[in-house]
């Protein structure tokens, strides 16, 4: 696959950008130089690079793309309210529309607020649970991603000590050492924030056990702290209205992005009346939260994602996906490892600690038009058929065998 | 743990094994340390250990001192730092053993000089000499400070238990680091790999060594490769900037 266009772009990047390309799509994340570098356009579930290569995506924009590219009722709400103006004065009635949308979907919702990126709620979030406490303390999952923000960055340029001071991590589905956790900490812990499932980078996803569901929401509430939601990977992909009604959450707040607008920048947090005029204490505003066009994507998206019962169709896609690529798998010798919900699977080369050899199975499957990433959770778009799969799988199974699986 | 500690440890466990890694590829520091066979050891407070050795003309390197070395006992850890870091000043040593062979032992000073030449300075003559011994003294300078810094202990377990190989075509061989035993070496590593990083030229590392190298952009670009456990890398990395702090010239 020749990636010409994309190196030479590269090149020019990175004489002008910091990193070439910075943050979460840096090549330096996958595996440079079997990759694109740059995107040109998308359609349903296959996008295009700056070299007209095509590829079956099973990152959809690392989640957005929830009903895939250029959906065409998602673009046209998008473009109606978009051609009306941008970036008004005052917010337009959409703000209000989409608030109580989530109102009305989310069941322990009973506000809403808007922002771009799930880091700019999470961050909000544990200020509003200090604002609703007054206590210092956050606990947090070790390897769980929260955003770019100082107290949760997986980077380790510019920060000091006491941007974590009082953060305190434990490990994912541990109850005694978060019951340790709130322990030591009594009277001092604001809130716990975590992801539905764990699904760090470099690592199998894991799924939460009940016991774990159970203890965090009794230890939030023995010990008055707020429990967090981080669902900005998860939301309105796994269920309709939040994915704590899957497991069995208790949120006092939830964060919501990826899927909100198909690929539209909006996040939004959801709160509990409790914590209405605490929430309303904490300053929260950006240059174009009020944007009327991702709201209005937005609106569009969670009207079908209900209507389509996309959360239904994302998990038996993901299943026929999943299962055939373990057969495959299986059939070339090279046996792989799926974990995840079946609508975000993360699969992998077994035995393989270093990833080289997923690393390679993955560049593999790029060069069969089928995009992969080798260390982050891969992603079920709606747009994506029967036919879409078996194609992807037919690519696949050339890819195991250049990556070194039985002819 | 003092500060002159953990230095004067980088000096024993990073530094001084340069001379066996080095010698062999450099003329000039060989014949400084050719002559009849001797063997220094250096001893001070805090389990602070270093021996050099040459035989036949070979240099080796170790911790523990043999019968007839030159021991070289330093009161305090400032001493050692004083006799090693190249800066000229008086260091205070009383020599408890090994007397006869101490007139052998004036050709160390020749031989470091020449090691500091190559650590130090960027001659075209010695550049690929210079980037090697550099890496291979933080790759040993990383092992001290996770074995003696007090945020060592949390470092390791950050780190994790996997072997990491450093490689550039100018390299006379890769070198290496195994984190599950804090070990370090030259060649193919025996224990499995977890990730390698590749540098396609001698002006990249420099940049590396200068702490000047976009590392994103120059594995986007390919002069830079890392295959393998990207995380250990990384944070290898950390821990070899954070030490090699420590041993930079008082003028760099």
């Amino acid at each position: 696959m020749n990636f010409t266009a994309s190196q030479a772009l590269f090149r020019r990047a990175a004489a002008v950008i910091p990193g070439g390309i910075y943050g979460h799509t840096t090549p330096a994340a996958t595996v440079p130089g079997a990759v694109p570098y740059f995107a040109a356009e998308g359609f349903g579930c296959r996008y295009r690079d700056v070299d007209g290569n095509t590829f079956i995506d099973f990152m959809g924009g690392y989640g957005p793309m929830v009903l895939g590219y250029r959906h065409p009722e998602v673009e046209a709400a998008a473009d109606a309210a978009r051609a009306r103006g941008a970036a008004f004065n005052q917010p337009t009635p959409l703000l209000v529309e989409l608030a109580e949308k989530l109102v009305g979907r989310v069941d322990f919702a009973d506000w809403a607020v808007f922002a771009k990126n799930g880091a700019d709620l999470t961050t909000w979030a544990v200020m509003v649970a200090r604002e609703v406490t007054r206590r210092p303390k956050i606990l947090k999952i070790a390897g769980a991603y929260h955003g770019t923000h100082a107290w949760c960055t997986p980077g380790h340029g510019g920060l000091i000590p006491e941007d974590r001071a009082h953060l305190h991590e434990f490990p994912f589905n541990d109850v005694a050492a978060l019951e340790a956790l709130f322990a030591r900490h009594r009277g001092q812990v604001a809130g716990l924030i975590l992801t539905p499932f764990h699904h760090p980078a470099f690592a199998d996803s894991v799924l939460p056990s009940p016991g774990f569901v159970a203890a965090c929401n009794r230890l939030c509430r023995e010990h008055g702290a707020l429990q967090i939601l981080d669902d900005v990977r998860c939301g309105f992909r796994l269920t309709t209205n939040g994915s704590h009604t899957l497991y069995g959450y208790a949120p006092d707040l939830a964060v919501y992005c990826k899927a909100l607008a198909n690929g539209h920048p909006i996040s939004a947090a959801a709160g509990r009346a409790a914590h209405q005029v605490a929430a309303s204490r904490v300053f929260l505003t950006g240059s174009y939260w009020n944007d009327p066009a991702p709201m209005a994507a937005a609106l569009a998206t969670l009207d079908i994602v209900e209507r389509d019962r996309v959360p239904e169709r994302l998990e038996r896609t993901g299943s026929r996906f999943v299962e055939g690529f373990l057969a495959l798998g299986e059939r070339r010798g090279l046996p792989l490892v799926a974990s995840g919900p079946a609508a975000m699977p993360y699969l992998r080369v077994k035995d393989d600690p270093s990833f080289l050899r997923t690393q390679r199975l993955c560049a593999a499957a790029v060069a069969e038009g089928v995009f992969l990433h080798p260390h982050h959770n891969w992603f079920i778009s709606a747009a994506m058929t029967d036919a879409d799969i078996d194609d992807a799988l037919h690519r696949l199974d050339r890819a195991l065998v250049a990556a070194g699986g039985r002819a | 743990m003092s500060d002159s500690v953990l230095k004067a440890a980088l000096y024993l466990e990073a530094v001084l094994p340069a001379f066996e890694l080095i010698a062999p590829h450099d003329a000039p520091l060989a014949a400084a340390l050719a002559g009849p066979d001797f063997a220094v050891s250096f001893l001070g407070p805090d389990r602070l250990r270093g021996r050099l050795a040459v035989t036949r003309g070979v240099a080796t390197v170790g911790t523990e001192p043999c019968p007839g070395d030159v021991r070289l006992r330093f009161p305090t850890a400032l001493q050692i730092v004083r006799a090693l870091d190249g800066a000229g000043r008086p260091a205070f040593a009383l020599p408890v053993g090994g007397f006869l062979h101490l007139p052998r032992v004036g050709r160390l000073a020749a031989a470091g000089k020449r090691l500091e030449t190559l650590l130090n300075t960027r001659a075209d003559v010695h550049l690929a000499l210079h980037a090697w011994g550099n890496l291979a003294v933080g790759i040993r300078a990383a092992m001290t400070w996770l074995r003696r810094h007090p945020d060592g202990p949390a470092a390791r377990r950050r780190l994790g238990a996997g072997t990491a190989v450093f490689a550039c075509p100018a390299f006379p061989a890769p070198l290496w680091i195994d984190l599950a035993g804090l070990a370090a070496g030259a060649g193919e590593p025996a224990p499995a790999v977890a990730v390698r990083v590749e540098f396609a030229d001698l002006a990249t590392l420099l940049r590396e060594l200068d702490n000047r190298l976009d590392a994103p952009a120059a594995l986007g670009l390919g002069t830079l490769r890392i295959t393998g456990y990207l995380p250990l890398a990384e944070k290898l990395g950390q821990v070899m900037l954070e030490a090699g702090r420590l041993l930079k010239p008082a003028s760099a």
